[in-house]
C-alpha cells in the first residue's frame, strides 16, 4: 500500500526572495499529478521539497510521507519508498545504460530478488531495451531521458510508491514525449503515486488526473486539468491570452495562444 | 516471434559479460603482480635464478642470497605493492568524489600535504627541538628521537594529507558541486606550496635530512626496511578496507549529490569519510615513500574503461594494478642505470605525465570546466 505524500504550510524563501507561499496539499496514491505553472513559479523547488532535497534557503512548514515528516525517515527507507528523476540527472564516467539503471537498484540491495531482473523491467518500461549496451555520452537526449527514467522506476517499491519527476518531456520529441507520458499514466494506473513539473498544458490536459498550478510560489488551483486550466485562469496565471482547443468529442487536445 | 533468447534478457547477458571481463582482468592483474613479485626478488646487482630464489626464500642456500632477499627485497616488494595500492585506490576515491578521472592524490596536492607532515617530522621538529634547548640528550636522544620520527612521520604525514584533502575538497566543490578546473588549480597551488614548504626544510636540513627530503619529492623505495614497512600498511590495510565500506555509496554519487542523497546517501558524510580514508592510506605512503605521481591516475581510468566504473570491482581490481605497476616500477628503477637506482616515483611520472595530457587532449570543452 503506497502512502500519501502530502506537505502542509510549507513556505520556502532564499533571502528575501519567497520561492514557496504557504503550500498545503494532499497528494494521493495512484494518481496523475500535474504541476503547472510560468517560469519561477516555484515547481522546481517545491517538487525538491516534496523529495526531501535539502533547500539553500530557508524552508517551514512540513512535508509527510504517511504521517511521518520526511526528516524522520530512514534514509535508505525513504529511498524504497520514492524515487526521483531531475531535470539535469548527472551521470559520471560513462556509465552504460544498463549500469546507471542497475544503481536504482542500490537502496534494495540484499533485500530482493536479482537487480538484473527489475532493471531488465524498468529498461523494457521506457522502450529503451535496445540501449542497454550503450554508454550515457553517445544517447541523444531523449534516449538518456528515458534511460534515468528507468533508472527511477527500477528504484519504486512493488507497491507502487512516488516517482517525482522535473519536466520528464523537456528532451523528448513528440512521439517520445506521448509515450513517457502515457507510461506515467499507467504507472499510476498501477498504484504509483506519479507527480510531474511540466510546461506543456496541452499535455496535463490529456493525460493527468489533476493538476496543481503554481503562480509566484502559491498555489492558485488544484483539480481536474479540465476543470481548472480554463481561459480565465490562463490568461490570469501565465499572463498569456489562450484558449482550449478541444476535438471533436469536446475532449481537451491543447491550449494555443491566441494571435 | 522470433526473438532471439539472448536478445529478451540483454541485462543480464551484459552483466554477465561484465563479470566474465571481471574475471579476466584479475587474472590478468594478478600473473602481472606475481612476476613483478618474482622480478623485485630476483633482479639487481645480484641477480638469483629461479632456483636461487627459492633456496634463498626456504632458508637453504647462500645465506648472502637468503640476506638480500629477505632483508633489502622483501620488504621493498611489500611496501611498494602496499603503496601502489593505497595510491591507486585513492585515487579511485577522489575521482568519485569529483567524478573526474583526473584527480589523483599526486596531482591535486594530498601527497604534497603528506610530504609536508613528513618533512616537519622529521626535518623541522627535530631542529626545533634541539632548537629549544634539547640539546643536552641529544647524545643519547637520538635513538628516542628515531623512533619518535617513525611515529610522527605518520602520524603528521596523514594530517598534511587531510589537510590538504580538506582544502581541495573545499576550494574544487564550491556549492556542493565538483568543478574540475578549480580542483586542478587547487593542486597546482598545493602543490607549489607543499614545495615551497619543502624547500625551507631543505634549506636548514642536515646531509642526512637532504636526502630524505630529496626521496620525498622524488618518491623513492630505497632503503625500505622491515621496521619502515609496519607503519604504512597497517594505515593503508585500513584506508584500504574503509574505502571498500564505502562502495555503495560511491556507486551512489555517480548520479551526483542529489541523486546519491536520493538513494539514501548522506553525501556531505560519505565526503567526509572518503576523504579520510584516502588521506590515510595516501598520508601513510607518502611518509614512507614520498611523492609517487599517477599511479592513482593511470590504474584507475585504464580499469574504469575495462570493468566499468562500480567500485566494487573497481576498487580491488585498482588495488591490485597499483600494486603490480608500482612493483613493476620499482623493478625498472633498480636495474636499468647500474649501479645507481632511479627514484621510482621519476618512472612513473615518466609513464604517467604523458597519459595525464593526453588524457586532457582529448576530454571534451565540458568535461574540464
Amino acid at each position: 500500500m503506497t502512502l500519501s505524500l502530502a506537505c502542509a504550510g510549507l513556505s520556502e524563501r532564499v533571502g528575501a526572495t519567497p520561492l514557496l507561499r504557504d503550500v498545503s496539499v494532499s497528494l494521493t496514491p495512484a494518481t496523475f499529478s500535474v504541476v503547472l505553472g510560468p517560469n519561477g513559479a516555484g515547481k522546481s523547488t517545491w517538487l525538491r521539497a516534496l523529495a526531501g532535497e535539502p533547500t539553500v534557503g530557508e524552508r517551514s512548514g512540513a512535508v509527510t510521507l504517511g504521517g511521518r515528516r520526511l526528516a524522520d525517515w530512514d534514509p535508505g527507507e525513504l529511498a524504497r519508498a520514492r524515487a526521483v528523476v531531475p531535470q539535469r540527472p548527472t551521470a559520471g564516467f560513462a556509465l552504460a545504460a544498463w549500469e546507471l539503471v542497475g544503481l536504482g537498484r542500490l537502496p534494495w540491495r540484499g533485500l530482493t530478488a536479482p537487480d538484473h531482473d527489475a532493471a531488465e523491467a524498468a529498461l523494457a518500461r521506457v522502450g529503451a531495451t535496445h540501449l542497454a549496451a550503450r554508454r550515457l555520452p553517445t544517447l541523444s537526449g531523449g534516449e538518456a531521458a528515458r534511460v534515468h527514467l528507468a533508472r527511477a522506476l527500477a528504484q519504486l517499491p512493488p507497491e507502487g510508491g512516488w516517482l517525482l519527476l522535473d519536466e520528464p518531456t523537456a528532451a523528448l520529441d513528440l512521439a517520445q514525449a506521448e509515450r513517457v507520458l502515457r507510461l506515467l499514466s499507467t504507472l499510476a494506473a498501477s498504484g504509483v503515486g506519479v507527480v510531474a513539473v511540466l510546461h506543456d498544458l496541452g499535455q496535463a490536459l490529456r493525460h493527468a488526473d489533476r493538476a496543481l498550478v503554481l503562480r509566484d510560489g502559491a498555489l492558485v488551483a488544484d483539480g481536474a486539468p479540465a476543470d481548472v486550466l480554463n481561459r480565465a485562469l490562463v490568461a490570469e496565471v501565465w499572463q498569456a491570452d489562450a484558449e482550449v482547443a478541444y476535438d471533436d468529442e469536446g475532449l481537451p487536445l491543447g491550449v494555443l495562444p491566441s494571435r | 516471434m522470433s526473438e532471439p533468447v539472448a536478445a529478451a534478457s540483454p541485462v543480464a547477458l551484459l552483466a554477465r559479460r561484465q563479470r566474465g571481463r571481471r574475471h579476466l582482468v584479475l587474472a590478468a592483474l594478478l600473473a602481472g603482480l606475481g612476476l613483478a613479485a618474482w622480478a623485485e626478488l630476483s633482479l639487481g646487482a645480484v641477480a638469483l635464478t629461479p632456483g636461487e630464489l627459492w633456496r634463498a626464500l626456504s632458508g637453504a642456500g647462500d645465506p648472502t642470497h637468503a640476506a638480500i632477499v629477505t632483508a633489502l627485497r622483501a620488504p621493498r616488494l611489500v611496501l611498494a605493492a602496499v603503496g601502489g595500492a593505497a595510491l591507486a585506490a585513492g585515487g579511485v576515491a577522489l575521482q568519485a568524489l569529483f567524478r573526474n578521472p583526473l584527480a589523483d592524490p599526486a596531482l591535486v596536492g594530498v601527497s604534497a600535504g603528506g610530504a609536508v607532515g613528513a618533512a616537519t617530522a622529521t626535518v623541522l621538529l627535530p631542529l626545533g627541538l634541539r632548537a629549544w634547548g634539547a640539546g643536552p640528550a641529544m647524545s643519547g636522544g637520538a635513538a628516542a628521537g628515531g623512533a619518535g620520527a617513525a611515529v610522527a612521520g605518520p602520524a603528521l604525514a596523514f594530517a598534511g594529507a587531510v589537510a590538504a584533502a580538506a582544502l581541495l575538497l573545499r576550494i574544487g566543490r564550491r556549492g556542493g558541486r565538483p568543478n574540475v578546473a578549480r580542483m586542478l588549480l587547487a593542486g597546482v597551488a598545493l602543490n607549489a606550496l607543499a614545495g615551497a614548504l619543502v624547500g625551507v626544510a631543505l634549506h636548514l636540513a642536515d646531509s642526512q635530512g637532504l636526502r630524505a627530503l630529496t626521496g620525498w619529492m622524488l618518491g623513492s623505495l630505497s632503503g625500505t626496511t622491515w621496521a619502515t614497512v609496519g607503519p604504512p600498511t597497517a594505515a593503508a590495510g585500513l584506508a584500504l578496507v574503509g574505502l571498500w565500506r564505502l562502495r555503495e555509496p560511491l556507486d551512489a554519487l555517480l548520479l551526483g549529490e542529489d541523486g546519491a542523497r536520493q538513494l539514501g546517501v548522506d553525501p556531505a558524510r560519505l565526503l567526509r569519510e572518503t576523504t579520510l580514508w584516502v588521506a590515510l592510506g595516501v598520508g601513510a605512503v607518502v611518509a614512507a615513500t614520498g611523492i609517487i605521481g599517477f599511479v592513482g591516475l593511470v590504474v584507475p581510468h585504464t580499469l574504469r574503461l575495462l570493468v566499468g566504473p562500480r567500485h566494487r570491482a573497481l576498487l580491488p581490481l585498482a588495488a591490485l594494478g597499483g600494486a603490480g605497476l608500482l612493483v613493476a616500477a620499482d623493478v625498472v628503477a633498480r636495474v636499468a642505470l647500474p649501479p645507481s637506482e632511479l627514484p621510482v616515483g621519476v618512472l612513473t611520472s615518466l609513464l604517467g605525465a604523458p597519459f595525464f595530457l593526453w588524457l586532457v587532449a582529448r576530454a571534451r570543452d565540458g568535461e574540464l570546466a
